[in-house]
């Protein structure tokens, strides 16, 4: 019995790992990604509108357990202060695909449920040692051939020794896949 | 003053009776929305709302706009915009320009229920892409002025996107009914 359990963990792991085959295979390799969102009272942001800005690669088209990673610019936009614009580097790891969800019907592209946990290191460009951590979930984030549409994102912040910092929410995060594979 | 506000409710509750049984079609939106230098203060603020087509270029909307950090809640208001499409029909016009006038009325402030200060807006959305007839209709980088009813202070407001369905347009139907 405990070599069946192992074996089937192995085929669920093995069919994780491997392509999404019935779908025709994505041209893409990466876009651009924005957001905004806003922190929370206590941690060391203040209070306003901030904008997500940055480019994220996605090259493995798997069914489960998609990685993607970005780059991006945290823009405290209203009030806009430019002096305290911080960047991010991130991964994402979208957890499946699921095509006949409830939230099709207001997507005019064919679209897939695709939640998400997200993991992201940001840091000062003045000090860049004093950055934050955050973990994050996406559970309301579609994705369609070409975009990824995600809804109320919170995340939970943690200063650099990892104690807690606050946590943030985005309201809204959509990704475009703009940039090609090379051809091979 | 309150008097006024009173009034404003009552004419938007009218306002929104009117246009129920007059509506072309029904929209619903989502979107960010930020006060900027006066309303209820600085904070990422997310607003959702019931919109009704009227006749080919007005749109009748009532939504509310909540304050989602840094305290959730903590503010809310509930308003009402009259739309006008600027550049054509809205359900034709892919590339649109939209102008709003609005009443915003404080429903929480600072945690607390109950009304709190009232604003008249001016909005203007440069860009609005899409149309009824497809379903989508998203309204970007929308700028407003805001008029606070009591003290006659000016402010500004600012939405990042604001999408709108319509969940009963053409687009939805099944794609064997769309060319009827």
């Amino acid at each position: 019995m405990k070599t069946l359990r192992t074996l089937a963990c192995a085929a669920l792991l093995a069919a994780a790992a491997m392509p999404a085959v019935a779908d025709p295979p994505s041209p893409w390799l990466g876009g651009v990604v924005f957001s905004t969102r806003g922190y929370s009272e206590g941690s060391a942001h203040a209070a306003g509108e901030y904008l997500d800005l940055g480019l994220f690669v996605d090259p493995f088209e798997l069914a489960f357990l998609r990685p993607s990673a970005s780059l991006r610019l945290i823009v405290p936009l209203f009030p806009f202060d430019a002096g305290r614009i911080d960047g991010a580097a991130g991964l994402e790891l979208e957890l499946f695909g699921l095509r006949r969800h409830p939230l099709r019907a207001i997507m005019a592209q064919a679209s897939a449920y695709a939640p998400a946990l997200s993991a992201s290191r940001s840091f000062s460009f003045v000090d860049p040692l004093s950055g934050e951590w955050a973990i994050g979930a996406h559970p309301i984030r579609l994705r369609t051939g070409d975009a990824r549409y995600s809804f109320l994102a919170p995340e939970l912040l943690f200063g650099p020794g990892f104690e807690p910092a606050g946590w943030s929410l985005k309201l809204f995060e959509f990704s475009y896949l703009i940039f090609e594979e090379p051809r091979r | 003053m309150r008097r006024l506000s009173t009034i404003m409710i009552a004419a938007v509750l009218l306002a929104a009776a009117l246009a129920g049984a007059a509506a072309q079609e029904w929209g619903v939106s989502v979107g960010s929305w930020s006060f900027v230098g006066g309303g209820p203060g600085s904070g990422a603020y997310a607003c959702a709302g019931l919109s009704a087509g009227l006749g080919q270029r007005l749109e009748l909307e009532a939504f509310g706009v909540a304050r989602a950090t840094p305290a959730p809640f903590g503010d809310a208001l509930a308003g009402a915009i009259l739309g006008f499409s600027v550049f054509g029909p809205r359900r034709t016009t892919y590339f649109n320009m939209a102008l709003d006038l609005g009443f915003l009325q404080t429903v929480v402030e600072d945690g607390a229920p109950g009304l709190g200060p009232s604003y008249a807006m001016l909005r203007l959305s440069p860009l609005v892409v899409g149309t009824p007839y497809y379903g989508h209709r998203d309204r970007i980088f929308s700028l407003g002025l805001l008029y606070d009813v009591r003290s006659g202070a000016l402010s500004a407001t600012w939405n990042f996107l604001i999408v709108h369905w319509y969940p009963g347009s053409h687009a939805w139907l099944p794609a064997g009914d769309r060319e009827r």
